[in-house]
């Protein structure tokens, strides 16, 4: 509903004395720069999947490779100035955050989009290790690793497991840290063995904590494990017994001698 | 996804094979009456709220697909779909393996 234009006369200023209060004109200004460049790349991104729809997916997949090669590199840069000016301020935690969420959204990355994000995670560390945040941007820089390498992912999350005071920060980053040590490599690598054990570890130390994803530290290390040990692509099925709509109780092992898709799957 | 299971369903229905949903949005009395809607015919897994399969398995977003041949054997694991036309491709593969063998 709006409101009667006179009336919105008089808040309009009101509202605009009352965000300006206090804040130094220069963060004021960062504010407006960093706000203003999102905007630009949120028109862009849209435009962007406006142009993808109906492409086919060959086409479609060059068309943001398109983007992350050369239109996403400049906002990334222009979003790092406005980071860099602002030191260790929320702000700039905000910018160095967006860097690595948008630069990583696309595989493959540009050289230009990893080093910048090197630099937002370094300056993470640096200025905003007492940031609770940082559990988020570890969780999420863990499904990274196809885009940025494992070792970048690896190496933020042992500093942020090993540095970081908050417990749920420490318990997210070692987690992402055992998660890519394990995930997806030959039986034989010994980076398997070694993120099954940090998983065990996590599971003692941090079994009854609850994750950024809802569910405990100690549920999130046994499905992994589950899933590394018993999920693989070429292994017998682990058999379940469920309950469906109608209220009758059927296990997986009914269906032996027909193909079955498993559908994990929700309305929203 | 939806109509492209539906279809599925359709296509196959003589054919050695079965879509299984597993499916957390609530209890069976919340989700009948919205399956019954959707027209959503095929065998649904109702998850309980406390130690649910998505959880044993670790699963953590929607759709993740398993592709089990006529053995059991798990032959392929999509987090998120690959597509309608994969899908369709490797499905219809691995009935035409089970038809051959039997």
């Amino acid at each position: 509903m709006q409101s009667p234009p006179s009336l919105r006369r008089l808040l309009l200023p009101a509202v605009l004395l009352a965000l300006g209060a206090g804040v130094p004109a220069q963060e004021a200004e960062a504010k407006r720069a960093f706000e203003d460049i999102q905007k630009e790349y949120d028109v862009e991104f849209r435009e962007l999947r406006k142009a993808a729809e109906g492409l086919s997916q060959t086409d479609a997949t060059a068309l943001f490779n398109e983007f992350a090669a050369t239109i996403l590199p400049e906002f990334l840069e222009r979003t790092a100035v406005v980071a860099r000016a602002e030191g260790a301020s929320p702000l700039a935690f905000d910018a160095w955050n967006r860097i690595v969420l948008q630069a990583t959204s696309i595989a493959p990355m540009a050289e230009a989009s990893k080093t910048l994000v090197s630099e937002a995670l370094d300056a993470l560390l640096a200025g905003h290790l007492a940031s609770k945040a940082l559990g988020n941007v570890v969780a999420s820089l863990r499904y990274s690793t196809s885009a940025l390498g494992d070792e970048p992912v690896l190496r933020f999350a042992e500093e942020l497991g090993r540095r970081s005071q908050i417990t749920e920060v420490r318990a997210e980053a070692r987690f992402a840290h055992a998660a890519v040590l394990a995930a997806e490599r030959a039986p034989g690598d010994p980076r398997v063995r070694q993120g099954l054990e940090e998983l065990a570890a996590i599971e003692r130390e941090f079994g009854e904590l609850v994750a950024s994803n809802g569910r405990t530290h100690g549920e999130n290390a046994r499905g992994l494990r589950f899933e590394l040990e018993n999920l693989a692509v070429g292994q017998p099925c682990p058999d379940f017994s469920a309950v469906d709509a109608e209220g009758v109780a059927f296990k997986l092992s009914d269906y032996r001698g027909k193909v079955v898709l498993i559908d994990f799957w929700g309305f929203w | 996804m939806l109509p492209h299971e539906k279809a599925l369903v359709q296509r196959l229905q003589n054919k050695p094979f079965a879509l299984l949903g597993i499916n957390n949005d609530g209890t069976a009395a919340e989700v009948l009456p919205r399956f019954k809607k959707e027209g959503i015919t095929w065998r649904n897994a109702i998850e309980p709220s406390e130690n649910s399969l998505a959880t044993q398995w670790n699963v953590s977003g929607y759709p993740n697909l398993y592709l089990v041949d006529a053995e059991g054997k798990i032959r392929e694991h999509w987090l998120g779909s690959p597509g309608d036309e994969v899908l369709d491709r490797k499905i219809d593969e691995l009935v035409a393996e089970a038809l051959a063998k039997k």
